[in-house]
């Protein structure tokens, strides 16, 4: 017997909407593999593997709506979960936005987006355990006391992807995606220095690199960021308190990123009628900025032919030069606000889906990152975010690490410091990006300096 | 109440792959306690599986070598709706199956998860997780014996059906935020009922089944002002191994109500201030701090590793001598409680901090292995594809002689938080954050001014040495938690009376 495909889990899964008497639906379909790596202080690996199956299901009928979620194991296990969703929907209230995406704007990228590499996919165990033991070694030869305790890991995952929906539209993709990581500690032998780290004189660094294709795993590049990551607490002190400019790296800034295109999404726009910032058209922040977000670059980690609507996504400005350009939104979102959906549907378990950008990034600037720094006679340059619950209210308010900016130069780490601005006039005011953006990561800005922030340091 | 017989039971276990009857089977397990005793071991053999089955999956994981293997097979089903009002927006129906095998050995670990629990599907995970064990003694596998680990999860009244009895329970809860603040723009809510079946084998000869109850109520609430266009939200999400029965202590009504006077709080609070100030942490939701400062320190593997600030630090004192800290996985319907922990052990209840020394970690056997003592019942896992791991279950600071009012009256100028919406640690350092969303100034020794956009900042070992009082007060939080740990998300649940800590960095809008 042939086995069964996702794209017939999902047509099959659609058909059975139908058969209950949904008037739509579609289906989307994650078929998952993923094998793992990971090393602790150079204990015996932990090899991991899994074989998953998602399957979310949305059914329409008389624009009312219901989900159902599961791995799809059997034909009858998809017919009992869409008669209990059947059950309920006669009980939701009507909305005249929900329903299916837009016909004609249903399709996919034509183009090789490499998504998928047979190499990483195809990746043994065994090659895999060979990877992750040349990791220590790569960051011994940058810094003998860092080996002694690197973990390391490496992780692999191949998806299937598969969008079908009750009008006949039925389309496939695979991905893989390779994460090498190093998590360092660098030691209590410190203690008695009394300077390096915390109490213990532990200080804690690390670094993921992630690509689609196994040529681009690189050892090398990795044991650099982690080292690199781990020397820059060395020596840590408190910061200085009170109102000082603040510069972030790269590897901080795409948070700011982040921020912006949550208010310029469209629930936001919604529930906002407009973003937190401003309206269309308006400026909204530093004429420095521009974000944009590409769906469609190769080798991108977000990068997708088609959203989990089977919606063909476009390369958008949304701020262009400060100015409020465009909205992420899926097709919920566009029918409320008359507009048409932009890809970036994605399933979230709300009968409306959610919004999410794929890879966006803050567009690079043209002042390289030190004459930035040289400019300024005292700042902080932080270089990570450490309050992973963000509170983006009336404030922008965040700890963090990083350098002491002292006479246009980097001084000494520091430890932790709370950075707190009025979230407007903190993109307001910054005043310069850097021309040292980089698309390693999904979400991706250059340097930025913010003109002037309250800084609380932990002393 | 409904009485289901046995014969009813296993009719509705044998159809559970067939259709609508694992439906029925999932009713009739909310409605009795004996047919909850029995579901899981129902579902678990409606897979076909037995327990000579099992022992001989064990052994095929073993046979390359290995100390110790163990199975898990989970089924996890239940409903869910959204409510805009008490408008019912959306409804789900969410199923999800499959088994993780774990091999431990001298060579190393190895795991295997799918979600296909046909024969065939298992033997390929087991030999798959045992490709990579070395060591070990004998593959022989003893005779099965079911662990009995007593009912935490008693349920009084099943949710059930029908739906307008979940719908009223959001209408009384919604009705309450509304009326409870005329500023309210918009009231969303959301239910969940859910149920999670689990076997749990281990190759020392322990078979566990245990069906895990999950109620879930969530409310979100906006207020706005039309003068200063400010606006404010408020949300918590209660429930935890219960049924019905939860709103008999705490109303709908009173769930409404405290959601829209958080919503009210961040519409009249002032920017706060920075600095290094006295903070009094209110009872209940600041358990976050020993979660974020404390609890992830004291899990083994951290410590196994010597990467946790309390590593090799058992016996010493590590706090003030006010601290004395358990986490207790067996207090009866709490979101962190389990019968036994995914690996099969019993949970229990764990002392953590003895009057400010260091008493304990928290062990999955892996751990317990490795550093010589007893698991503790903490080994567990998101679902059944990933390997368990030392995680807390509800983490508690223990009352002390304070009146909360005399800790609040004791500080001349700081800052009194009560209620949070998270935090985060670094293991190693132990510098923390954690994020209050309704917190006053306290002048002359009461609370004044609400205050907005405060986030405290501190290191674990640090502030727990700096607690000078700490409240007769203790209360449990009621909000449902969920802890990440290595991308694995688990509920937790945290607890503690009213604690002052003498400084603490405050990170707020004007400098002191």
């Amino acid at each position: 017997m042939k086995p069964m495909t996702t794209e017939d889990l999902a047509r099959m899964a659609v058909e059975t909407c139908r058969q209950r008497g949904a008037a739509q639906a579609d289906a989307l379909v994650i078929d998952r593999r993923e094998k793992a790596v990971q090393v602790f202080n150079h204990e015996s690996p932990l090899v991991a593997e899994s074989d998953t199956t998602r399957l979310t299901l949305r059914l329409f009928s008389r624009r009312r709506g219901a989900i159902v979620t599961g791995n799809g194991n059997t034909e009858k296990a998809i017919e009992s979960m869409v008669g209990q969703a059947m059950g309920l929907i006669g009980r939701a209230s009507r909305d005249k936005f929900l329903g299916l995406a837009d016909p004609g704007q249903l399709g996919a990228v034509s183009d090789d987006l490499g998504l998928y590499d047979e190499a990483l996919a195809q990746i043994s165990l065994g090659e895999m355990r060979q990877i992750v033991a040349s990791i220590p070694p790569a960051i011994g030869a940058r810094d003998a006391k860092a080996a002694a305790l690197a973990s390391s890991s490496f992780q692999v995952q191949v998806q299937e992807i598969t969008v079908a929906t009750s009008e006949g539209y039925s389309r496939s993709y695979r991905t893989s995606a390779g994460t090498l990581s190093a998590n360092l500690v660098l030691g209590a032998a410190t203690t008695d220095e009394g300077e390096e780290g915390g109490p213990e004189g532990k200080l804690t660094g690390g670094a993921n690199l992630s690509h689609r294709a196994l040529g681009g795993l690189k050892v090398d590049r990795l044991a650099d960021l982690a080292v690199g990551r781990l020397s820059e607490k060395v020596g840590a002190q408190p910061a200085a308190s009170g109102s000082f400019p603040v510069v972030f790296a790269p590897t901080a800034s795409r948070s700011l990123a982040g921020i912006l295109l949550q208010f310029c999404s469209g629930p936001v726009a919604m529930y906002m009628q407009g973003s937190y910032f401003g309206k269309l058209g308006e400026t909204i922040c530093s004429r420095t900025i521009s974000l944009v977000d590409d769906p469609l670059r190769v080798g991108g980690l977000k990068s997708q032919p088609f959203d989990h609507e089977g919606v063909v996504p476009r390369r958008k400005v949304i701020i262009r030069d400060g100015v409020f350009s465009e909205f992420l939104l899926n097709a919920y979102y566009a029918r409320v606000l008359d507009r048409e959906s932009t890809g970036n549907a994605i399933s979230n378990e709300d009968i409306r889906l959610g919004v999410a950008p794929s890879n966006a990034y803050i567009d690079a600037g043209s002042a390289p990152p030190e004459s930035i720094i040289a400019d300024l006679r005292q700042g902080f340059y932080v270089t990570r975010l450490i309050s992973r619950v963000m509170r983006v209210g009336a404030n922008f308010t965040q700890a963090a690490t990083g350098r002491w900016i002292e006479g246009g130069k980097l001084s000494h780490a520091v430890r932790a410091a709370i950075i707190s601005a009025p979230l407007k006039e903190m993109f307001k005011n910054v005043v310069a990006c850097g021309n040292d953006l980089n698309h390693e990561a999904a979400l991706a800005a250059p340097t930025m300096l913010v003109s002037k922030m309250s800084i609380s340091p932990l002393t | 109440m409904a009485t289901i017989t046995r014969r009813r039971l296993l009719q509705a276990g044998l159809g559970a792959g067939a259709g609508l009857a694992l439906w029925e089977l999932y009713k009739v397990t909310w409605k009795s306690p004996q047919v909850r005793d029995q579901a899981a071991l129902a579902i678990y053999r409606n897979t076909g599986l037995d327990d000579a089955g099992l022992s001989k999956l064990l052994e095929t994981a073993l046979e390359k070598g290995g100390k110790y293997a163990d199975i898990f097979v989970e089924h996890s089903m239940g409903t869910s709706m959204d409510f805009d009002g008490a408008k019912l927006e959306r409804a789900a129906v969410e199923s999800v199956s499959g088994a993780g095998i774990r091999v431990v050995g001298e060579g190393g670990a190895g795991f295997c998860a799918t979600r296909d629990v046909s024969w065939e599907g298992l033997v390929r995970a087991a030999r798959s997780a045992g490709a990579s064990a070395s060591g070990g003694g004998s593959t022989r596998v003893p005779a099965l014996v079911p662990l009995r680990a007593g009912d935490l999860y008693p349920v009084g009244t099943s949710p059930g059906d029908p739906f307008h009895e979940k719908q009223e329970i959001i209408r009384r809860m919604s009705e309450a935020a509304k009326k409870a603040d005329s500023g309210v723009t918009s009231v969303r809510a959301n239910y969940r009922d859910a149920m999670r079946f689990v076997t749990v084998a281990a190759s020392n000869g322990v078979i566990a089944h245990d069906t895990q109850p999950i109620l879930q109520v969530g409310i979100s609430v906006s207020v706005g002002e039309e003068n200063t266009s400010k606006t404010g939200h408020g949300s918590l999400t209660v429930g935890g191994h219960y049924g019905f029965e939860y709103f008999d202590a705490r109303s709908p009504e009173s769930i409404g109500e405290r959601a829209a006077r958080m919503a009210r709080h961040q519409v009249e609070a002032v920017g706060a201030p920075s600095g290094e100030l006295p903070v009094v942490l209110g009872p209940a939701y600041s358990g976050v701090l020993l979660h974020e400062a404390v609890g992830h320190g004291l899990e083994a593997d951290f410590n196994l590793r010597g990467y946790s600030a309390y590593s090799n630090r058992l016996g010493q004192s590590v706090c003030s001598k006010l601290c004395t800290i358990y986490d207790d996985g067996r207090r009866s319907n709490l979101n962190g409680s389990m019968n036994f922990d995914d690996e099969g052990v019993p949970s229990s209840s764990t002392l953590l901090i003895d009057q400010g020394r260091l008493a304990g970690y928290l062990h999955s056997r892996e751990t317990a292995w490795k550093m010589g003592v007893q698991p503790t019942g903490n080994g567990r896992r998101q679902n059944f594809s990933f390997p368990p791991l030392p995680r807390m279950t509800n983490t508690y600071l223990q009352n002390g002689d304070s009146s909360p009012e005399d800790i609040i009256r004791s500080v001349n100028h700081g800052v009194y938080a009560r209620f949070f919406s998270g935090g985060s640690v670094n293991i190693t350092t132990g510098d923390f954050t954690f994020v209050p969303t309704e917190a006053f100034l306290i002048e002359s020794g009461r609370l004044t001014a609400p205050l907005s956009n405060v986030l405290l900042l501190g290191n674990g070992p640090e502030i727990l040495s700096r607690v000078s009082m700490v409240g007769n007060d203790m209360q449990i939080s009621d909000n449902l938690w969920a802890c990440g740990k290595q991308g694995q998300m688990v509920p937790v649940t945290i607890g503690t009376p009213t604690l002052k800590i003498d400084s603490m960095t405050v990170g707020g809008n004007w400098h002191t």
